[in-house]
């Protein structure tokens, strides 16, 4: 995301990300419903992924502002405004995360490719479903079948994969927002996708490796 | 020295060269390793196919956004909640 990113702050005025930090460490309330207005349905969003239901991402949203607010100036510019605000939305969803009861654990592994000690496939032939899944599978079924998968990751695979397919930033940008080398959030992503991928061959009746 | 990149590669090896392979991030010699292993291994081609439809489908995934009158709501909220809190 870029450090120049153009945000509106009134009908006719266009500032920088930057510009509205700095206007918000200087005590500016305007500028702090400026930035709500532009950036509260991408953390809502973000914020809904990680822990999949609306209602406590509205509560994030409230905490991560709040931060905003009370940390505006510990931001230093030093990444994009975004990215801070991407890191703040992670961690007030972890910790909520945290805190929830496991109720169901799933073996990621399970669900994993799985393989020869020469290196073949465990499972073979490996069936190729990926053709007219949405002939297959009603929309409303399919995304229902993607929710529960994706609550299923781990917390820090789901949180890249939202950031990677859900937000589209790039892994150099998704390790700076979580504090990860871009090799771990590759490995990280990999995994969560495979996961996905073994979720979705089940649900289509075939083996999940 | 330049590493040397293998002649072959196994399913597994494969596998985990999709994430880059997909986005061409993939060096020019190693891209020419795999697809040698896609074009006679179905299991891979089917993997793959499988893998890049996972991503495909994933990216459709959709969630309402937040409803205008609970923006205004919250942020009527965030400003009580401003008024007790300072800047730390």
């Amino acid at each position: 995301m870029a450090q120049e990113e153009r945000a509106q702050s009134g009908p006719h005025t266009e500032v920088t990300e930057q510009e509205l930090v700095q206007r918000l460490q200087a005590g500016d309330a305007e500028t702090f419903d400026a930035l709500f207005r532009q950036y509260f349905q991408k953390v809502f969003r973000q914020a809904t992924h990680l822990l999949g239901n609306a209602a406590e991402a509205e509560e994030v949203v409230q905490e991560v502002f709040l931060a905003v607010y009370e940390k505006a100036h510990t931001f230093r510019g030093e990444a994009a405004f975004t990215t801070w605000l991407y890191r703040l939305t992670t961690n007030a969803a972890f910790s909520r995360l945290r805190r929830r009861q496991r109720s169901h654990e799933v073996a990621i592994e399970d669900y994993l490719p799985q393989f020869q000690p020469d290196g073949h496939h465990l499972v073979r032939p490996v069936v190729d479903w990926s053709a007219n899944l949405e002939e297959r599978l009603a929309d409303a079924q399919l995304q229902q079948l993607l929710r529960q998968a994706i609550a299923l990751l781990q917390p820090l695979d789901k949180a890249v994969l939202v950031l990677s397919d859900f937000e589209d930033l790039s892994n150099k940008e998704i390790g700076e927002a979580l504090g990860l080398t871009v090799l771990a959030v590759k490995a990280r992503l990999h995994r969560a996708r495979l996961f996905l991928r073994g979720q979705l061959a089940v649900a289509f009746g075939h083996a999940p490796i | 020295m330049a590493e040397s990149v293998p002649t072959r590669v196994t399913c597994e090896q494969a596998t985990a060269l999709l994430i880059d392979y997909i986005t061409g991030e993939l060096d020019p010699a190693t891209t020419l390793v795999l697809e040698r292993h896609l074009e006679r291994c179905v299991d891979c081609v089917a993997f793959l196919r499988t893998y890049k439809e996972t991503i495909r489908t994933t990216r459709t995934l959709r969630y309402d956004d937040m409803p205008g009158e609970l923006q205004n709501r919250m942020l009527q909220t965030l400003h009580a909640k401003m008024r007790g809190a300072r800047p730390q």
